[in-house]
């Protein structure tokens, strides 16, 4: 993470220069986290590319680099939500929820994760409640620590260390019942 | 006593207090219920980084250009190549100043008085005039009382006569014709 270097952007927020190099910087490192909530290649594009949209909008310019990149991390998992909540809804009205769910030929999944093991990684994740797989994919693929991850959820850092606890004991069981090597 | 397994957890991430972490470190050394916790943590996280993550650089390059082509300040098309909107009512409102304007200045022009302005003298507004010596041109000036610049210019076949060599004369000697 490149954290040395602080931009300080204000009102050049927008200005093509900045803009382009806060892309260039958070795209992967959203993207990633994107993929790791959804485990869908095309939403995590659309929700990287939403959340982009929305920082160019913004009014309130944000004053440096970090705090632009904890905003976008933030609206991505805003929007990952929104995606899943209303997802779930479409799922549980066609009576396919349950099966889809754990379906690994989902349209998305399957081309992308040829390897099985990132498959099942992929799975066990989707198992987790929203709010434990936030903080460990944030822990674990954002590089963020305890204290940031507080920023970003809103929540304080001891619900974090909770949290994280919480997915890594749950992540375990779901990949023990996968029967992948942990051990 | 073991600790929570949230703190051991915290400890694994680094995050814990430093007073803790020695006391920590001093109570793994002596329980493996614990180091075993810590190694199943130490498990899922390498099963987690060694899952392939699609690469991010095809969808990067997707989604930037559909931003740039969304926010258009971000890559500015050359000047001839952007698109001009003008709303309609703007565009008539132009039109019709270009309209009013046009016309006063057709109308000021065609009614303007031949004052021999400095910007009106042209070589035709004097060929009507025929001066016979160069004092009539002066009396002729003096008449009109306002200044103006004359342009002479003598026919072609005139011949003319010799009176002396051109000489400079003092600022202080000219009397303007008087003596």
């Amino acid at each position: 993470m490149a954290r040395t270097v602080v931009y300080k952007m204000g009102k050049n927020q927008t200005k093509p220069g900045n803009f382009e190099y806060v892309y260039d910087i958070t795209y992967p490192l959203l993207y990633r986290i994107a993929f790791r909530i959804t485990g869908d290649e095309n939403i995590s594009e659309d929700l990287c590319q939403e959340a982009f949209i929305r920082y160019y909008k913004r009014v309130i310019p944000l004053p440096d680099q970090d705090q632009a990149r904890y905003w976008l991390i933030r609206v991505v998992k805003n929007l990952a939500f929104n995606h899943e909540k209303r997802r779930g809804r479409e799922l549980k009205a066609n009576y396919k929820y349950s099966k889809e769910f754990n379906s690994p030929t989902r349209s998305g999944e399957t081309e992308l994760l040829r390897n099985e093991s990132a498959r099942i990684v992929q799975r066990a994740l989707k198992k987790l409640p929203f709010n434990l797989r936030t903080a460990i994919v944030l822990r674990e693929y954002g590089d963020l620590s305890y204290r940031d991850i507080a920023k970003v959820l809103g929540i304080s850092e001891s619900n974090v260390k909770v949290r994280v606890f919480r997915a890594r004991e749950q992540l375990k069981k779901h990949l023990d019942e996968e029967e992948v090597d942990v051990s | 006593m073991c600790p929570e397994k949230d703190i051991l957890s915290a400890f694994f991430d680094g995050e814990l207090d430093e007073r803790f972490v020695s006391m920590i470190e001093a109570h793994l050394s002596e329980c493996d219920s614990c180091r075993e916790i810590l190694a199943g943590f130490e498990d899922v996280r390498t099963v987690l980084h060694d899952a392939e993550i699609p690469d991010c650089a095809p969808s990067k390059r997707l989604a930037w250009s559909f931003l740039s082509d969304k926010f258009s300040s971000l890559y500015p098309r050359p000047v001839w190549k952007r698109r001009l909107l003008i709303p309609a009512p703007a565009m008539a409102a132009v039109l019709l100043l270009v309209l009013v304007l046009g016309a006063g200045l057709m109308v000021s022009i065609f009614n303007r008085r031949d004052d021999f302005g400095f910007d009106t003298v042209t070589r035709t507004h004097f060929e009507n005039v025929q001066f016979a010596s160069f004092e009539q041109i002066i009396e002729y000036l003096d008449a009109r009382g306002n200044g103006g610049a004359l342009i002479f210019t003598l026919p072609q076949d005139t011949r003319l006569q010799y009176l002396s060599e051109p000489t400079f004369i003092k600022a202080a000697d000219y009397k303007r014709g008087r003596d």
